[in-house]
């Protein structure tokens, strides 16, 4: 099969067995691979009334066809796994060079169940892998532990967070690129499974078709860098370039949510650290974006907008410095930026009162450490809100902590929010391009028209995205013709561009299946009563309750769902989900619906 | 009629300080503002209006506040060599 090994690896830490799989090629066609190869697999073998951090839970780490070919942006990978932070199934991905490593070690996927009696890591290098001894890693962490294995290829890794399974941790690779949110590294740690490391023979994958597949590959570029002499706010700068740009639409997340607009933006914005900082660029693997930005001399990775919206403006600190320390020490911990920013401005909420940057950083310690009042906040704000007695101040939804995008002000964004599969997350229908940067067009973000339709649309396609795998930036620029092209070209099987739309559809609708038979009714698919409740700044008005719900009925329709958001059988007919047969998932309907 | 102007990221080489005041003749758009700045024609950018994102053919009005923003795309002329790893180029 071309674009696929067409095998995985299933490690069992409880046994220390170690045996391959291989799936029948009709999964890959109507799965792909990293996030949709991952849930199936979950949904498969992994009931929803599985501790989290419990041996019996499977982290699943996943390649796509495009991973380790030039295919634009697509140097990526996935975990998949129940997330303890959530309870609901969960995906994440990440760039770096880690995932090509893995694909070109001759494996598409790793399953990773039980839990190794001893710290362990897992290499996969030279068509052999092993479970080897990880005690005199265990306590280190991220950047000292990639060092310590970077001579055996390239890094995945657990910090010291993860170890000691804080809810918010996240899992590393390549030392500073993250499978951050949900709580994924809660579940490595909880395996004993302190690193995997891979070393690939780095053989790039063969087309079916290379003629085609250089044809399309020019035509992507192409579409990615549509004006080469301009100017270029990602290249230049990264993503924390929106900082000016989110605050000057007033939709800058400030005081937890209590404001939309920081009056001292410039002070914190992507501008102001090209200024104090001495900045120098790095691509993940064949992306010709160049997105990342690191610090010339420490080379530690300087923040993205989303850490600097949840460190900066949510908590009302003008210190860029604190704001550079704290994404350097979530990253050395392994902790997810977005959740411990957002967190501790519901701790800034009940305190009543703002933090010093001083406090800022010992309360990112204090959480990787799990130790004093970081063990609480660890457990992410739907917890700690609770166990302070003020729910209110919780800006999550399913548990997952809210990033830079009011809602209030982007009402598309707010229904991607309220019905994402892995609760408060931009990324999942990720109309942020369409309203707010126009890309690949500009729609109106104050109102509520059209926007059902078009979240589920942008939820199929970002689960197919996420299959494939390339970065969501691309979908700036890139549409589902172009991948469908390609794919074709890479693989020589025939996937028309509406079969990729097919594929991100039944993807999911998998998760919201698994997320329902785990007790995720329609009352999980809202936002925090404050964006109902309260005016941000500016446009950013309170949402009419009224015209979200009606919003949020028309999607339920558009997906083929009832008035209580479960996907009807003649939905899962069409998506062939009942052909798959041994996976009980017609029974799991019909259970769901009695 | 008199609007102000903020320019943000590398917009800030068309003027110092970086937010001002300007006159502009009533009907303007902002396809005529741009040259006004010393802005070339045809350099890429996104403009919000009032918090609204906006084309270069908008009207522009007395009072409006304007932001002028590098597109939030990217891409950079040198992709061949920027894909292919080192790793991946010394095999």
């Amino acid at each position: 099969m071309n674009g696929w090994n067409g095998k995985g690896l299933e490690i069992d830490l409880s046994t220390g067995n170690i045996k391959e799989i291989v799936p029948d090629k009709a999964l890959y066609m109507r799965y792909l691979g990293g996030r949709g190869l991952g849930v199936r697999y979950l949904f498969d073998n992994v009931g929803p009334e599985t501790d989290p951090l419990c041996p019996e839970n499977v982290l699943v780490f996943a390649t796509g066809p495009f991973t380790g070919t030039k295919v634009p942006t697509s140097g990526r990978f996935a975990a998949v796994s129940r997330s303890p932070l959530t309870g609901t199934i969960f995906d994440c991905n990440s760039g770096g060079r880690f995932g090509v490593h893995l694909k070109s070690s001759g494996w598409d996927f790793l399953v990773i169940r039980g839990k190794a009696a001893r710290p362990s890591f897992v290499t996969i290098a030279g068509g052999r892998a092993s479970i080897e001894d990880a005690s005199h890693l265990w306590g280190l962490n991220v950047k000292e532990a990639t060092k310590k294995l970077s001579d055996k290829g390239s890094v995945m890794t657990i910090g010291r967070a993860g170890e000691r399974q804080v809810l918010l941790s996240a899992i590393m690779n390549d030392a500073d690129h993250s499978l951050a949110r949900g709580g994924l590294g809660a579940v490595m740690g909880s395996k004993n499974l302190k690193a995997v490391v891979a070393r690939g023979h780095l053989e790039k994958p063969e087309p079916a078709d290379p003629e085609l597949f250089e044809k399309y590959y020019q035509d992507i570029t192409r579409l990615l860098i549509a004006s080469p002499v301009s100017s270029k706010g990602l290249t230049a700068y990264g993503t924390s370039v929106l900082t000016n740009l989110i605050n000057y639409m007033k939709i800058l997340p400030t005081d937890n949510f209590r404001k939309t607009t920081f009056l001292h933006a410039e002070e914190i914005s992507g501008e102001r650290m090209h200024d104090d900082f001495k900045v120098k660029s790095k691509a993940c693997f064949s992306c010709p974006i160049v997105c990342r930005k690191e610090e010339k001399g420490t080379d530690r990775a300087l923040p993205e907008y989303e850490t600097i919206a949840m460190f900066g403006s949510n908590l009302n600190n003008v210190n860029l410095k604190s704001i550079v320390e704290a994404n350097d020490l979530c990253n050395d911990y392994g902790l997810d930026t977005i959740s411990v920013g957002t967190t501790l401005g519901c701790h800034l909420e009940i305190e009543g009162r703002n933090l010093s940057p001083e406090e800022i950083i010992e309360l990112v310690r204090k959480i990787g450490e799990n130790e004093g009042v970081g063990e609480a906040l660890g457990k992410g704000a739907h917890k700690y809100a609770i166990s302070r007695n003020a729910p209110q101040a919780a800006m999550e939804v399913k548990g997952l902590e809210l990033p830079g995008y009011d809602p209030r002000g982007v009402l598309g964004q707010a229904l991607g929010y309220a019905t994402s599969n892995r609760g408060g997350c931009h990324l999942r229908a990720y109309l942020v391009g369409l309203e707010i940067l126009g890309k690949p067009k500009l729609i109106d973000r104050l109102s509520f028209m059209g926007k059902s339709g078009l979240v589920g649309l942008f939820q199929n396609i970002a689960g197919v995205v996420d299959s494939l795998i390339v970065c969501k930036f691309a979908m700036f620029s890139v549409g589902e013709e172009e991948f469908a092209n390609i794919l074709t070209a890479l693989t020589g099987e025939d996937f028309p561009s509406q079969s990729l739309i097919d594929i991100g559809e039944r993807i999911w609708n998998l998760e919201r299946l698994y997320n329902i038979k785990a007790g995720f009714g329609p009352e999980s698919d809202t936002l925090p009563e404050r964006f109902f409740n309260e005016d941000g700044s500016g446009t950013a008005r309170r949402i009419d309750k009224a015209a979200f719900l009606s919003s949020l009925r028309e999607y339920y329709h558009f997906r083929g769902w009832d008035e209580n958001g479960v996907p009807q059988p003649g939905k899962l007919k069409e998506l062939g989900l009942e052909a798959d047969g041994r996976d009980g998932i017609i029974k799991a309907v019909a259970q769901i619906t009695k | 009629m008199k609007i102000e102007v903020d320019l943000f990221a590398d917009l800030r080489k068309f003027a110092d300080p970086p937010s001002f005041e300007i006159d502009i003749p009533s009907g303007s758009t902002i396809r005529d503002l741009l040259p006004q700045i010393g802005i070339p024609e045809g350099f890429s950018l996104l403009v919000v209006v009032n918090e609204v994102m906006a084309s270069h053919d908008r009207e522009i009005r007395d009072g409006d506040k304007i932001g002028l923003f590098p597109p939030m795309g990217g891409g950079e002329e040198t992709v061949p060599d920027r894909v292919q790893d080192k790793e991946w180029r010394n095999k």
